[in-house]
């Protein structure tokens, strides 16, 4: 049996293409079944935002890669002709190892990223549930899983934030711990400021206030948000209530400085606050930073810190490559040592024959009366050896008839371990 | 006997050595550092009494020491499980490394602290509260220590390794252990003084200054938080600053230079 995966992804096709061959859950398994009527024994479909692919495993693999181009040209109702410099394939270990990359997030948009597993999982789920997966993919992908499980728990890929959202709100969790239980002010109403307040949100925050020159705006930018209006006048009376600011106006000058902060630290008991100044320029004073208990970063400081991040999830995903590798060797391994399983109890059950038929001559020949014990048991040993190497005898004289005598004569040396006897 | 007290020391070291090599490598192996130290300070529960009852180590202020040691390896591996605070495993093991060592080697010459005037069931008692209020300081100073560490690197715009416990965590941490050192730490000071005021002692001692010093700075912080709020980066370095008073203190009893 071989694995056999073709697909395209973010690295191959843009958004405009990959957002045509996008499978919807329900037709996961359908789409896996018709994997097998092209010829393979299991099949597994994964579709996200980035990627679509095609697993399948059967005996044979050889001009699978038109026939599931096929049925991915279907799925996106496009020709295999435009669809073919966006696909690529792959087979054997190259197929097992694609899938351990993909699982472990290294082939990811945000390499390290943890959706992909789930994505994974709910997928594997699906076409196991409709019967198109079977033994030897369901090893692979359960495999897959646990290298994810592995490369996150020994790497640091999955550590560190690299979207400028997700650094201010890892930064926020630095600074407060839970997120749950604290509040947040979007002062202004930027865009970046408003995608940022929908993070912090979404991170648990209980309270989000919006702040707008206009009370108009804040009243339906908070309505949005699923926050509470306030006039930017309380600006301080604001910072007082807040543990973290993101401010985004558009504001020549400094809202908050030196001599507010002093008054709201004091009223706040100094309780630790996080400005994240997303305007240019700056709304609040960088100096602030100086003060005990008062964070502040602007853009380029979650620039910053994010484009760290990123160099050191690339050096963690150069040591997840080496454990992904050595995994899908091992897995490899391993599925060697099962294709021989069959083969070797085979060998065994015709040996078994082999002996039962020469013990019955013995039988018979000993029950009459004839040669010697000594006669027969040199008859038996000779049959038993004869019915051996019978079939290694003929095969081996067929190869040399044909010319490709040396290659067998080579096994069967190795086997009988003529070369060493030889040696000695 | 001295070479199991040894031992004891070189369990507390690896502890250290591993909760360290942790916090600056990526692969998680918190389970390592936590099991080391806590069979470090398995071995000292079972070495303790066994040292106490057969060894002339035991004398003088070393029980309080050794004990301190685990006693601060009991309370952090609780707290561990409690906080995420396993990047305090270094600092919290490396000085119960350093109260067995000062139990070990500097303290071996002074063993009559016991003998003299004071020697009655009030100094026990005082020795044991200071001991108390001193773990609790101890653990208090670890954890401002760790508080300026990544309150630096924070207002320095520097990326933080994943593994170091919130603010606020560290924060809370530390005036809980405060709260709890100071009413020990107290008393310990008053039966001092009336023991001192009793044995009819008027000399004014470096080590009663100190010791006085460290009282004085954590009630300092305990009220300034507790009424104005005050946290952050002074308050840590005072904490910091009243658990070297006191520590000063504990190692001069120990070197019999008080």
């Amino acid at each position: 049996m071989q694995f056999f995966v073709l697909g395209l992804n973010h690295k191959t096709a843009p958004i405009q293409l990959r957002e045509k061959f996008s499978i919807l859950d329900e037709s996961l398994a359908s789409t896996a079944q018709r994997i097998r009527q092209a010829g393979l024994q299991e099949s597994f479909v994964v579709s996200t935002c980035n990627r679509v692919e095609l697993y399948g495993a059967g005996r044979s693999v050889s001009g699978l890669g038109e026939s599931l181009g096929h049925i991915l040209a279907d799925v996106g109702q496009t020709s295999i002709r435009k669809l073919a410099p966006h696909v690529y394939e792959h087979s054997g270990g190259e197929a097992i190892h694609h899938l351990f990359r993909v699982a472990a997030s290294l082939d990811s948009m945000v390499v390290g990223e943890p959706q992909i597993l789930g994505q994974l999982k709910s997928a594997y789920s699906k076409c196991r549930e409709a019967g198109v997966t079977g033994p030897l993919l369901n090893r692979a992908v359960e495999r897959a899983f646990s290298v994810a499980k592995k490369v996150r728990s020994e790497t640091g890929i999955g550590e560190h934030a690299v979207s400028i959202s997700s650094v201010a709100i890892q930064l926020a969790r630095q600074i407060f711990g839970q997120l749950d239980g604290k509040s947040a002010a979007l002062v202004g109403a930027g865009k970046m400021g408003q995608l940022a307040a929908r993070h912090i949100r979404d991170a648990g925050i209980s309270q989000l206030y919006v702040a707008n020159r206009s009370f108009e705006r804040a009243q339906s930018l908070a309505s949005e948000l699923d926050g509470h209006p306030r006039y930017l006048d309380e600006l301080s009376q604001l910072l007082c209530l807040v543990d973290i600011v993101i401010t985004s106006t558009a504001s020549k000058t400094h809202l908050v400085d030196a001599k507010m902060m002093k008054t709201v630290m004091k009223a706040r008991k100094y309780r630790p606050i996080f400005f994240i100044d997303i305007a240019v320029p700056r709304n609040v004073c960088p100096e602030l930073n100086q003060m005990d208990n008062v964070y502040v970063y602007d853009v380029d400081d979650l620039n910053g810190i994010s484009n760290e991040n990123k160099e050191t999830r690339a050096n963690e995903a150069r040591l997840a490559e080496a454990v992904v590798f050595e995994q899908a060797q091992r897995f490899l391994g391993e599925l060697s040592g099962l294709a021989l399983k069959p083969t070797i109890m085979e060998l065994k059950e015709h040996i078994e024959v082999m002996k039962a038929s020469e013990l019955d001559k013995f039988r018979r020949r000993m029950s009459t009366d004839g040669p010697s014990h000594d006669d027969v048991a040199a008859q038996l040993a000779d049959g038993l050896l004869n019915k051996i190497l019978y079939g290694a005898l003929t095969e081996l004289k067929k190869q040399a008839a044909e010319g490709n005598s040396e290659q067998s004569i080579a096994i069967v040396r190795r086997i009988f371990g003529l070369d060493e006897r030889s040696d000695k | 006997m001295r070479t199991m007290l040894i031992i004891g020391a070189v369990a507390y070291a690896s502890a250290t050595l591993a909760y360290l090599v942790d916090l600056f490598k990526s692969r998680d192996g918190r389970l390592l550092p936590s099991r080391l130290y806590t069979a470090a300070t398995v071995y000292w529960i079972i070495a303790f009494p066994i040292g106490a009852a057969y060894s002339p180590l035991c004398t003088g202020v070393r029980p309080w020491l050794l004990a301190s040691g685990w006693v601060l390896g009991v309370i952090f591996l609780g707290l561990e499980r409690r906080y995420p605070i396993s990047a305090l495993g270094s600092l919290v093991s490396a000085m119960s490394t350093v109260l067995s060592l000062i139990a070990i080697f500097v303290a071996a010459e002074a063993s009559d602290l016991l003998t003299g005037p004071l020697a009655d069931w009030v100094l026990w008692i005082h020795i044991s509260l200071a001991f108390l209020g001193v773990i609790a300081f101890a653990l208090a100073a670890a954890t401002s220590i760790l508080y300026l560490f990544v309150s630096g690197r924070l207002k320095r715009k520097l990326t933080l390794p994943g593994k170091l416990p919130p603010l606020s965590v560290l924060d809370n941490l530390a005036l809980r252990m405060i709260s709890i050192g100071f009413p020990f730490y107290t008393i310990a000071l008053l039966l001092g003084s009336a023991q001192a005021v009793r044995s009819g002692t008027d000399e004014i001692k470096l080590a009663y200054i100190l010791a006085s010093l460290s009282w004085l700075i954590y009630g300092i912080v305990l009220q300034a938080r507790l009424t104005a709020g005050w946290r952050g980066r002074n308050a840590a370095t005072l904490t910091i600053i009243g658990c070297l008073a006191a520590f000063v203190v504990v190692g001069m009893y120990s070197s019999g230079a008080a």
